[in-house]
């Protein structure tokens, strides 16, 4: 009953009442005048003095990670709360932080919430809301407990040992020391002081163990650069959810990047999605940090295409360069690309999603076998192979698997 | 309380241990299924309420004693208490021909009992006085005849058990069926001793537990609705306040009612 029919009939009641003159009708009308009042009041006092809290461990996590997270309602007043129904307008999909509490006074209420993520990207955490009213269901109250913040779910990052995409290894990651004239984060040996070392290259505990100055030799860092081209370009996708090719593209790019920066490269990212992400070189845990936030929000849209993105940004890559290209493209207007960039000296490898298993379609024509042809090494990705072992394989067992 | 969920959560889940009989294995969820034709979603709980809302009327109505064989109408709506079940709760006759039904069955229900208990089960006797009747009244005459009035009576009686049973299970509008039972009780109680007014009291506690109970039940099937869980508690401490407060204004209207034990002034609608 709405309260305006209460009302209606509270007036009605009375109307009864005064018009009749009869003493039942007018204890009636005070019994629901009470009820009425009554609820209202309830309802009115049943969010007062509640303190919400939600403790979660992490603003970030990576998909197939559980979210864990404590919620606390305090009731901090004296007054018994018979229910109060906790929203959570979360974002992060399957994610059920909502409760309903019933509350003695001075009592808390903690539950928990646990999510396995299966989905990338920007979430939001709440906002939260409580809503209360009368037991009658007469009147509704409703209060913003918190407002909303981020959650950040990162791409699955698989955990290889190894990744050899081209026949003996990386270039540029030869055992041959270059001595470094500037200070590096390769320190490699020692040698005696010379005059006019700088004081900050002393090596203390060498020189104390010798008896003499010795002073640090550097190495220049292993000079090679590799940037990641992932198409995600709408045209080309194929699949749903967690098996489709943006899905697939997108664990793989952040898999191999993880693996690199891991291994001190410097490495920069392409993404030509619902926009062009671009990603400069830099090496570290932070650069990890920022691949995979990148890589997190990254959508498949109608932005420019591979051709397009190759052509664009080839002239950031130059000798003793690697690009890697992650995509499900079959078409062979991108080939001219990767063959410019290999005139340059680049070294280019190509990671293919074969669309047609992502769909259930009959395979289309392997369009990639004519790169093969021109030596680039071709790693193809069906839906369902097992990524981590596809990266970590030999290319020699691979092609020898093919064959 | 976590923990409690968290037990209960893997006891409905875990698999049924191993050892337990077979035989006892495959009769239980026949049972269970046997049972389940019998399980009401809104509890039984609330049918004994509104039994007791629509009783207190019809207790009411007998206590008048507008006519005799009143006690007739206890079994009448109790038919229609159970029929009006059923008809809220199945899904497959639609809503006219059901109405149709429950307006056939009560006339048949009333014809059969007036028949039975003032012509000695002559039909034919009944209708003929149906019939004089109804030309009494469309010459504008005045009739006496009782039969007319006990038949009108467990029709009426029938049709409210079961509007009331519809109102609640099926259009889920509680407050409408206490009003119409209210209308009922309320006439009635106008024309007898005030002492009777235990009925209203019976109607006042079961209405607002009634109210009570369904307000419950339509919250916790929004709650599961929006994937909410629930505290375990929450039931009891619910339906503890709720009948803590019915009582509270109970004692509010007995307080206040202590001068009913007066003759009834309704005098408009005296019989």
């Amino acid at each position: 009953m709405r309260p305006w029919q209460a009302l209606i009939l509270v007036v009605l009641l009375a109307f009864f009442a005064i018009s009749s003159g009869w003493h039942v009708l007018y204890v009636l009308t005070y019994v629901m005048l009470l009820l009425f009042i009554l609820s209202w009041f309830w309802a009115r006092s049943s969010l007062h003095n509640m303190v919400f809290r939600r403790a979660s461990a992490a603003t970030r996590i990576q998909v197939g990670e559980i979210f864990d997270e404590r919620l606390m309602l305090d009731n901090v007043s004296v007054m018994p709360k018979l229910w109060v129904q906790i929203a959570d307008g979360s974002t992060l999909p399957g994610h059920r932080a909502g409760y309903v509490a019933s509350m003695g006074g001075r009592k808390r209420a903690t539950w928990r919430a646990r999510t396995m993520c299966k989905q990338r990207g920007r979430f939001q955490l709440g906002p939260v809301t409580a809503t209360s009213g009368d037991p009658f269901g007469m009147f509704r109250r409703r209060v913003l407990l918190t407002t909303p913040r981020d959650l950040l779910v990162l791409p699955r990052v698989l955990p290889i040992s190894n990744f050899v995409l081209f026949t003996g290894g990386l270039p540029g990651r030869g055992r041959i020391s270059r001595r470094a004239l500037q200070t590096t984060t390769n320190a490699t040996t020692i040698r005696e002081y010379n005059n006019g070392d700088a004081l900050n290259r002393i090596h203390w505990r060498s020189s104390a163990h010798f008896n003499q100055l010795m002073v640090k030799e550097f190495d220049l860092d292993p000079a090679m650069d590799a940037w990641i081209f992932l198409d995600l370009h709408a045209a080309v996708q194929a699949g749903e959810g967690e098996e489709s090719t943006e899905e697939y593209g997108v664990t793989i790019a952040a898999t191999i990047a993880t693996y690199l920066l891991r291994q001190d490269l410097s490495l920069g990212v392409i993404v030509n999605g619902e926009h062009r992400e671009f990603l400069s070189l830099d090496r570290g845990d932070r650069q990890i940090e920022r691949v995979l936030e990148t890589l997190a929000v990254v959508q498949a849209g109608s932005g420019p295409d591979l051709k397009e993105s190759l052509a664009v940004d080839a002239f950031h890559l130059g000798r003793n360069t690697v690009a890697i290209i992650i995509t499900p493209s079959n078409s062979r207007d991108w080939h001219d690309g990767v063959r410019h960039l290999q005139r340059r000296g680049v070294q280019v490898a190509v990671i293919g999603l074969t669309a047609s298993s992502f769909d259930e379609h009959p395979v289309d024509e392997d369009t990639l076998a004519l790169l093969e042809g021109a030596g680039v090494p071709v790693l193809r990705v069906k839906s369902g192979d097992p990524l981590g072992e596809m990266l970590e394989r030999d290319p020699e067992a691979r092609f020898a698997r093919r064959r | 309380m976590q923990n409690a969920t968290v037990e209960r959560l893997s006891k409905i889940i875990a698999e049924p241990k191993q050892g337990e009989e077979p035989g006892k294995e495959r009769r239980t969820p026949q049972i269970g299924s046997f049972l389940a034709h019998f399980r009401l979603a809104e509890g039984w709980f609330s049918f004994f309420l509104l039994a007791l809302v629509v009783y207190s009327t019809i207790w009411c109505v007998q206590a008048v004693s507008w006519v005799s064989h009143l006690s007739l109408l206890t079994p009448i709506t109790a038919v229609g208490l159970i029929f009006g079940v059923i008809a809220a709760k199945q899904r497959r006759i639609p809503r006219t021909l059901i109405h149709l039904l429950a307006f056939v069955l009560g006339l048949a229900l009333a014809f059969w009992q007036t028949s039975s208990v003032d012509y000695a089960g002559s039909t034919s006797a009944l209708i003929n006085n149906i019939r004089a009747w109804g030309q009494l009244a469309v010459g504008g005459g005045t009739s006496t005849d009782d039969s007319i009035f006990l038949f009108f009576i467990l029709a009426l009686g029938f049709l409210l058990a079961y509007t009331s049973t519809w109102l609640v299970y099926r259009t889920r509008s509680p407050w409408l069926m206490l009003l119409a039972n209210a209308v009922v009780l309320l006439i009635n109680l106008s024309s007898i001793d005030a002492g009777y007014v235990i009925f209203l009291v019976i109607f006042l506690v079961a209405a607002l537990l009634l109210l009570l109970r369904f307000n419950l039940y339509e919250s916790s099937i929004r709650w599961k609705r929006q994937g909410l869980r629930c505290s375990d508690d929450l039931n009891w401490e619910f339906m503890q306040a709720g009948a803590l407060i019915s009582l509270g204004i109970l004692v509010f209207f007995l307080d206040t009612a202590l001068g009913l034990c007066q003759p009834a002034s309704f005098t408009g609608l005296e019989r």
